[in-house]
């Protein structure tokens, strides 16, 4: 394979890229246990500059499709040929779909909002209240 | 980038296989903000806020099995005494806590972390 495995992949496009900060941040919370604090997803920036470059990633199905593979058996993403470049909005949702539970982002079907993206702007940077956290259920969406 | 290509190093007196330098370095590491912001990292794709002193990474190569070593870590400029336990960890993730060092009260804390193991 001449594409290697994912892991080298991801040591040598670090080695060549530039980091990038993601202008966005995923807000989600578990609608299980709606006590809980809101969670909010960072980016990386090596796998955002990965991400923008293309080459390096695997395609996205291949992650969701090794949900259901149990440890130590053969998994499909560190070997599958990379996919091209993404738009950050395009990579935001890409790691919606890799990072956050599908119960989340794609089984969840009552009224209220479990999952917004949003500009990082709007991540308050006051922590003194971070347990009490949660989606305003007014906020725009941000994407 | 050029890649060397050598079964074995040598310094001239002892002799490795290659194969123990690649499986012996760490697999994924991050040093992160007190809110799960990576600030240098491999092997990772976000950071998760979970709360005070609650953060989970998420790998963007997976390991092989959930049994493989962490070593994590508070940063701190000050006197004070911290701690930083990792929680859980999967194939996928590793969730850690960082606490005064009483270990009972979360504290937001720069947090780091390495891990040693065999890649999927």
């Amino acid at each position: 394979m001449t594409h290697g495995h994912l892991w080298d992949r991801l040591a040598e496009a670090k080695s060549r890229l530039a980091p990038v900060q993601s202008k966005y941040r995923v807000l989600f919370e578990n609608p299980e246990d709606l006590d809980a604090p809101a969670a909010v997803l960072v980016p990386d920036p090596n796998w955002m500059a990965a991400a923008l470059a293309g080459g390096v990633l695997p395609p996205i199905d291949t992650y969701q499709r090794d949900r259901g593979v149990a440890d130590g058996q053969l998994k499909e993403h560190p070997y599958a040929s990379p996919i091209g470049a993404m738009t950050e909005e395009e990579a935001i949702e890409y790691l919606v779909m890799k990072d956050i539970p599908p119960q989340i982002w794609r089984d969840y079907k009552g009224n209220r909002s479990v999952l917004k993206i949003v500009p990082v702007e709007l991540i308050p940077s006051d922590r003194s209240f971070r347990n009490a956290w949660k989606i305003n259920q007014e906020m725009e969406m941000a994407a | 980038m050029s890649t060397l290509s050598v079964s074995n190093i040598t310094d001239g007196t002892d002799t490795v296989e290659t194969g123990y330098v690649v499986n012996g370095s760490a697999k994924a590491w991050v040093h992160a903000n007190a809110s799960a912001a990576p600030l240098n990292s491999l092997n990772v794709s976000s950071g998760l806020d979970n709360g005070v002193g609650d953060y989970t990474y998420t790998y963007t190569a997976a390991l092989t099995l959930s049994y493989y070593s962490s070593q994590a870590n508070v940063h701190v400029s000050s006197s004070a005494a911290y701690t930083c336990n990792t929680n859980a960890q999967t194939t996928t993730t590793i969730t850690l806590g960082t606490y005064r060092s009483d270990q009972i009260a979360r504290s937001d804390r720069e947090n780091l972390f390495a891990v040693f193991g065999d890649l999927a």
